[in-house]
């Protein structure tokens, strides 16, 4: 099962390379991140397993927004 | 006296949710949360989320029991209501 | 274990998208900035942009899409469903943090949490759920842009939550 997860991680980093337009990366970026909290929620069977998971996720997620608020200010600037 | 006590072992988090709702309604919070898009914290939506986010930390910790989730419950309500539009940003 | 697998990203995939469109409303408004930005771009592509609305505002706060996986496991970490509760007020703080009301995520994993312990009556693991999740956003974020931004598009207007 970890070795799905791990291919459709793949398969969205490559996507995520391969795009051309900048802003339509973070949804490829996004769904990578929910791989690899994915694999990491499936690689170890414990509560501070689950404990990693959720800060990964979380703050990732807060680094998306950000990302995705700076584009938005760069193209006002312009 | 302790005998009814036994009775509520297991309950710990049905009493710790009901408890920190009825204390929310008690000290003034409003029932229901005004629209989708609201931040003013309400009795009913995250008042029982937190509680028992917090009942289950302090069980991987040191363990719960009915005490514990008394105080738990009753303590929760009063540091949303006092602290938790400080502690997270509010956008209107 | 294949079947298995996409029964629950099946049941993951209704569940995130009806609480996203239902009690979220996330295809009526982008909630943050970066949500709008995310959403031109895909109109720009082609797609549709309350599809898109939706698609940003998964990327910029933790909805019910990102409720479905944490619950799920946590429910597999803690090996009952108390992982869930946890999971719960772990995705209402960091949706404050990213300025979201959290609403949708909260709801999105409580209902998980419910939905894996009835299934798990049936032979259910929360790991086919980790996987199913996984193959449930990917086909949303990660196959086609176009079509799935229209998808959303027609579901919210279906439901009645957006007009035209």
């Amino acid at each position: 099962m970890i070795k799905i997860v791990g291919a459709l991680a793949v398969y969205t980093a490559i996507m995520a390379i391969l795009t051309k337009d900048k802003p339509r990366r973070l949804p490829y970026l996004n769904a990578m991140n929910f791989c690899i909290t994915g694999v990491i929620a499936l690689s170890i069977q414990h509560p501070l397993g689950g404990l990693v998971a959720l800060t990964y996720f979380i703050l990732s997620t807060l680094e998306s927004n950000a990302v995705a608020s700076t584009m938005d200010r760069l193209m006002e600037v312009k | 006296m302790m005998v009814w006590m036994e009775y509520l072992i297991g309950a710990e988090y049905l009493i710790g949710a009901v408890l920190s709702v009825v204390v929310g309604g008690l000290i003034g919070m409003r029932g229901f949360p005004e629209s989708k898009r609201s931040f003013q914290p309400s009795a009913l939506f995250p008042t029982p989320v937190i509680c028992l986010g917090a009942l289950v930390m302090i069980k991987m910790i040191v363990g719960i029991n009915i005490y514990i989730s008394v105080v738990v419950g009753v303590l929760t309500p009063l540091l949303i209501k006092s602290h938790l539009n400080k502690l997270c940003p509010v956008v209107e | 274990m294949i079947e298995k697998i996409v029964v629950a990203a099946v049941v993951c995939w209704i569940n995130f998208v009806m609480v996203d469109v239902l009690i979220g409303g996330l295809p009526e408004v982008p909630g943050v900035r970066g949500a709008k930005h995310i959403a031109h771009a895909i109109r720009n592509y082609g797609g549709n942009l309350n599809g898109g609305y939706m698609m940003g505002n998964i990327v910029c706060s933790p909805d019910a899409s990102a409720g479905t996986l944490l619950a799920s496991s946590c429910y597999y970490a803690f090996g009952s469903w108390e992982g869930g509760l946890l999971a719960a007020t772990v995705v209402y703080f960091g949706n404050r943090i990213c300025a979201d009301p959290g609403y949708a995520g909260t709801t999105g994993t409580l209902t998980t949490t419910a939905l894996i312990f009835i299934f798990s009556h049936f032979g259910f693991s929360p790991a086919n759920f980790v996987a199913g999740m996984v193959l449930a956003i990917v086909t949303i974020q990660g196959l086609h842009h176009k079509y799935s931004s229209k998808i959303l598009g027609s579901l919210a207007r279906k439901m009645g939550t957006i007009e035209g």
